[in-house]
């Protein structure tokens, strides 16, 4: 009875508290920075489509400027209002809804002008529109389309020199979307657009 | 002593397993934060461009007017001008002067110094070069923000021949648009008043990009 050999013993206390740290840190390190990387892969993701719906937009108000020029109308005819033009940087916190979007209509090349903020028009927030399982385009409109975490607007900033931007006039799209924190990210993207034909 | 061969392999397991899955987690982060550069750098890139297009459409508004007072100097004096004559040419003759978003290459003297010509067809050419910052915030234009706000530097070429006053053979305009390095000049008022064109797009940062357009025009 005497005779018990060392192999029968248990764990140090030592060694098991030196081993369950090395095992906490090994599940919850690799746990945060998975979580991280999981939120920088989600983050990357929504910077690319955010930069995207941006350049939509400002394609289509580059375009229908440059339609304007060849069929010789007002240069800034369905891309501004002259009587409530869109001036509103932040259309959240104004309830005119002077906050401007361009956005596709049900046929594949049509494009129409609306005006968004306030509580207008859900707010500029975008939905995507989908058939079965394939996102077609994004779109004010509400439900039944799809909600996403993106709100998207422009508004022209009047230049030093034409204040009534009769000339020339700096376009800045926005788009923004909420992280899963709460934290609100932006896209901004701006063209200084003459009315100049090119 | 043969009694403890077993000793420790509870912690080496440990550590193997902590190394193992430390490496995975690391491995996923590495992968993310490359996507989230690289979407960045798509973000940036974007920006770049539509700061060199908006230094296209400058240019394309001021090439006319420039070119007036281009042939004016040349039909009177021989020589090129030292300034340019706003001209006012647009529809809207006398609610603009030949500016871009607030700078004005037009009134500020913008020397315009002779060129190799570019074309067989002409015998001369002259080019000019400016700024333009493609900015609404005042404080990113003095680049209170670090690194300053999108910029362009916009060249405009015009080869010409020897007639008096000479004809127009063809222009080249190119631009160089930047997201970041506007670096303006600190004595101009930041509200009010048109910009001098002393600004440049010199202001460096870790992620400035570059994107470059030209126009030919015969």
């Amino acid at each position: 009875m005497t005779n018990i050999t060392p192999t029968k013993r248990g764990f140090t206390i030592v060694e098991t508290l030196v081993a369950v740290t090395i095992l906490m840190i090994a599940v919850v390190g690799p746990l945060t920075i998975v979580n991280q990387a999981l939120r920088a892969a989600k983050d990357a993701n929504n910077q690319m489509i955010a930069s995207n719906l941006a350049q939509e937009t400002m394609e289509l108000v580059k375009n229908q400027k440059d339609q304007n020029t060849t069929a010789g109308v007002t240069w800034l005819n369905g891309i501004s209002s002259p009587a409530t033009p869109c001036t509103q940087t932040d259309p959240k916190s104004n309830l005119a809804s002077l906050a401007c979007d361009m956005q596709f209509g049900t046929s594949p090349d049509s494009y129409q002008y609306i005006t968004c903020g306030g509580s207008g028009l859900n707010n500029c927030q975008l939905f995507k529109t989908t058939t079965g399982n394939t996102s077609t385009s994004y779109t004010h409109a509400g439900p039944p389309y799809v909600q996403t975490p993106f709100t998207r607007y422009y508004y022209l900033n009047p230049v030093t020199g034409d204040p009534t931007m009769l000339y020339q006039v700096l376009v800045r799209v926005v788009v923004s979307w909420s992280s899963g924190s709460g934290y609100t990210n932006q896209v901004q993207l701006q063209d200084f657009m003459t009315s100049a034909p090119q | 002593m043969r009694y403890h061969y077993n000793k420790g392999y509870t912690l080496l397991f440990a550590v193997l397993v902590a190394t193992l899955v430390l490496s995975i987690g690391l491995y996923i982060l590495s992968v993310s934060r490359k996507q989230f550069i690289l979407s960045e750098a798509a973000r940036d890139s974007m920006n770049a461009f539509y700061a060199a297009d908006s230094g296209l459409s400058c240019a394309l508004s001021l090439r006319d007017d420039i070119w007036t007072s281009v042939q004016n100097s040349l039909a009177l004096s021989g020589s090129l001008p030292h300034f340019i004559v706003p001209q006012n040419t647009d529809l809207n003759a006398g609610a603009v002067v030949d500016t871009c978003n607030g700078v004005s290459p037009a009134i500020v003297p913008t020397t315009l110094l002779p060129a190799p010509y570019t074309d067989a067809a002409a015998t001369n050419a002259a080019t000019t070069t400016f700024f333009l910052p493609v900015i609404i915030d005042p404080i990113a234009r003095l680049g209170a923000n670090g690194y300053g706000g999108a910029c362009v530097w916009v060249k405009i070429g015009y080869n010409y021949d020897g007639a008096s006053p000479p004809n127009l053979v063809s222009t080249i305009v190119e631009v160089r648009g930047y997201n970041i390095g506007y670096k303006g000049d600190d004595n101009v008022p930041i509200n009010g008043g048109p910009d001098k064109l002393t600004g440049t797009c010199a202001n460096q940062g870790p992620r400035k990009v570059e994107r470059a357009l030209q126009y030919i025009s015969n």
